[in-house]
């Protein structure tokens, strides 16, 4: 079963599916760098309306956003927990030992664990709109600037590339050596924490050995091609930005704005 | 080894940063024991060196993010501040330790990658969801104590891993004369 | 021991986009002792069933038993299944791992509560088996042999456990036809030592000189299923499902087509050959 995993990603039809990745990535950061800004309650509401505005162009659906909640929930507890324990506050409810419960320190949490749920929000709308593998494409341009500060972004491209086409190789290759091993008597499993890393040793190294050999009969191929870097490589044309593309970036940036000096 | 090899290398271990995490998925909840994204970015910075490792450490885990969901976008800056030290600190020890035997070297590699990339994971959360408010004794220790099978199974597994790919002839021997008489 | 598959269907990721019938009720029964091949197109299921018979997957519905037991019932051991059952999958030189070929040989057979002098004679046996010398290879690395090596080794490391039924999945792929013919002899010696074969190839030359019975597979469902020389008498329904009959066959076939009057169950080289001398001396050829 020669598939790439998709991860969230709901094939759909809405106005956010077809925007340019490049664009939903860079609107992504900008809603990011907005939740980070908001610390008041008419902030959040206005959070609020922004995400319900988000899901209904999207057409994903409450239950999906917020599908994460499960799988956090103690972790945003935690969060939440160690914020009121641990927040120095001059006027302390009670206090024990190095531990200060405070009004502060609960707001502190709340905040703290709406971002995360606002960040998860948008990034389960991005994920769900977006198949990885354009957002994979979209991640290597966006990365293209740093190369004004001497990262070779044109090898860091390659790689991603190249790291791309190998994912759903790997996962076919994985698949079978786990059955292979299976049908000769593994258990990949063990009590014994230095038996647990021994248990695991038929499913791993013949992993690491294929896809390295992989790796090798490719890098020689490409090396007797004359390939010796990205330098010179005739560049990929990139589509350009589309009428809606622009639009929603600018949306976006503006959202950010307001957010940003009106709460 | 050339450096386009270094660069494929490092291809398949960001790859592997997606897959392995989906191998360990059918194992019962090996995932939060194994650690599984850890082992290809530790292996790259040891096999590669520093820049690929950190490349590694920052690309793997966002595309384990985009096509697997897993590690959450909540999860994701701490785990790839954590990565990228792994990747590049394996890669900065191993090139400069030389010990004559490769035992000697992947374990101080491992170590301290592993210890120097947990301190700054922490340091990082700490940042990133309490500025300034949490004790960051209190916040470390919790970090290695829950984390510490985690650090011996690496240490188990990694440089198994490394002498499979010696034997294989994958990666150059890293002391020829040694090894033979072994 | 035999086994039976019963109204077995597969499908690959039910409910979702990707949902794909890989095999649809089919029923087949093998019995102990046979040698039988298993033939299709790309995608039309052998692997899933194989692998069905090795409870690697589980059936979507139906059931899959061997001496009458369901295995994939609860109460089935497994352990008993991995021991009886051996499958060795395309290029099973990948799974190899361990740091000597004596380890990986051994390895499944660590499950089997044997004592190591049981363990050693059975590396022993299943090296010597596939046509290496134990005492020389036992301590070399197995990840530094050659391509042809590797693969046996990884072959011993399944006959290791004396499998009673032993699968295969394109085994001759990729070797040069010396070593394809000597690995058959092998199965051969298997088979006549009473071990049941089920070997999936797209090879129908090798599969007419040493299988009995056909299994067709096409879309997910059985199409044919009987001796060797019934399933290639039907050329015409092969063509149309893209596969070969042997070249013997095809050779009787042409000529049948001409109007030689050549027998139509001729499947292997030496019965053409008999044959042909046999119409030369009666005249019957042109």
């Amino acid at each position: 079963m020669n598939r790439m995993p998709i991860g969230q990603y709901i094939p759909g039809d809405s106005l956010i599916h077809h925007l340019d990745a490049r664009v939903k990535l860079i609107a992504f950061i900008l809603l990011i760098s907005t939740i980070i800004l908001t610390d008041s309650v008419p902030g959040y509401c206005s959070l609020m309306v922004l995400t319900a505005g988000l899901l209904f162009v999207s057409k994903v659906k409450l239950k999906t956003a917020l599908g994460f909640i499960q799988s956090l929930f103690l972790f945003l507890m935690v969060i939440f927990v160690m914020n009121t324990l641990f927040f120095d506050s001059a006027q302390p409810i009670c206090s024990w030992w190095i531990f200060h419960i405070s009004l502060g320190g609960m707001a502190q949490g709340a905040n703290v664990v709406l971002r995360v749920i606002f960040l998860m929000i948008f990034s389960s709308v991005l994920m769900a709109t977006t198949a990885p593998m354009e957002a994979a494409f979209a991640l290597k341009s966006l990365l293209r600037p740093l190369q004004y500060i001497r990262i070779p972004t044109e090898d860091l491209a390659i790689m991603i590339s190249v790291a791309v086409q190998f994912i759903p190789v790997l996962m076919e290759e994985t698949e079978m050596i786990r059955k292979a091993q299976t049908a000769r008597g593994a258990k990949f499993e063990s009590a014994r924490l230095r038996e647990k890393a021994a248990s695991v040793m038929p499913l791993v190294i013949p992993i690491f050995l294929g896809a390295f050999r992989r790796a090798d009969e490719l890098s020689l191929a490409m090396e007797a091609r004359g390939y010796r870097g990205g330098k010179n490589r005739t560049q990929n044309k990139q589509k350009p930005l589309r009428k809606q593309d622009i639009l929603a970036l600018l949306t976006a940036a503006a959202v950010c704005f307001i957010q940003a000096y009106a709460f | 080894m050339t450096n386009v090899k270094k660069s494929i290398f490092t291809a398949v271990c960001m790859a592997l940063c997606v897959v392995l995490p989906m191998a360990f998925h059918s194992v019962q909840n090996a995932g939060s024991i194994f650690l599984p994204i850890h082992i290809p970015v530790l292996l790259c910075g040891l096999l590669c060196g520093w820049s690929f490792g950190l490349a590694c450490g920052i690309i793997g885990p966002v595309l384990s993010s985009l096509f697997t969901g897993m590690p959450p976008i909540a999860y994701l800056p701490s785990m790839l501040v954590e990565l990228a030290a792994y990747g590049l600190i394996t890669g900065i020890i191993m090139s400069n330790v030389h010990t004559k035997r490769i035992y000697a070297d992947l374990y101080i590699s491992l170590i301290g990658a592993m210890l120097a990339g947990r301190v700054v994971a922490g340091i990082a959360k700490a940042l990133i969801f309490s500025p300034g408010h949490i004790t960051m004794a209190a916040w470390v220790t919790s970090y290695f104590v829950t984390s510490l099978p985690g650090i011996i199974i690496q240490i188990v597994l990694i440089p198994s891993i490394v002498f499979a790919l010696e034997r294989a002839k994958l990666i150059p021997v890293r002391y020829p004369q040694i090894s033979r008489n072994q | 021991m035999p086994v039976e598959l019963d109204q077995v269907s597969y499908t690959y990721a039910p409910g979702t986009v990707f949902e794909a019938a890989a095999l649809d009720r089919v029923t087949v029964s093998i019995e102990d002792g046979e040698f039988v091949g298993i033939m299709g197109h790309t995608g039309c299921g052998k692997s899933t069933m194989i692998q069905l018979i090795a409870g690697l997957l589980v059936p979507s519905s139906g059931k899959v038993l061997l001496d009458g037991c369901d295995i994939n019932d609860g109460g089935y051991r497994r352990g008993e299944l991995r021991k009886r059952v051996g499958i060795v999958f395309q290029y099973p030189e990948y799974q190899l791992f361990e740091s000597t070929v004596e380890k990986d040989v051994a390895f499944g057979l660590k499950h089997l509560a044997l004592n190591s002098a049981e363990v050693r004679s059975r590396v022993a046996w299943a090296l010597e088996t596939v046509g290496l010398n134990y005492g020389e290879i036992c301590r070399e690395s197995s990840l530094g042999l050659s391509g042809g090596e590797k693969r046996k080794v990884a072959i011993a490391g399944v006959l290791a456990m004396k499998p009673q039924i032993l699968i295969l999945d394109e085994p001759i792929a990729g070797l040069d036809p010396v070593a394809r013919d000597s690995f058959m002899q092998l199965l051969d010696r298997l088979h006549n030592g009473g071990t049941t074969i089920i070997i999936v190839s797209h090879n129908a030359d090798i599969l007419g000189d040493f299988t009995r019975r056909i299994l067709v597979l096409n879309k997910g469902s059985l199409v044919m299923d009987g001796a060797v020389k019934d399933v290639f008498s039907d050329v015409a329904q092969m063509e149309a499902l893209n596969l070969d009959v042997s070249r013997p066959r095809k050779i009787a076939h042409l000529l049948g087509q001409r109007g030689v009057a050549i027998p139509q169950d001729i499947v292997r080289y030496e019965e053409l050959l008999t044959a042909l001398t046999h119409l030369k001396k009666s005249g019957g050829l042109p």
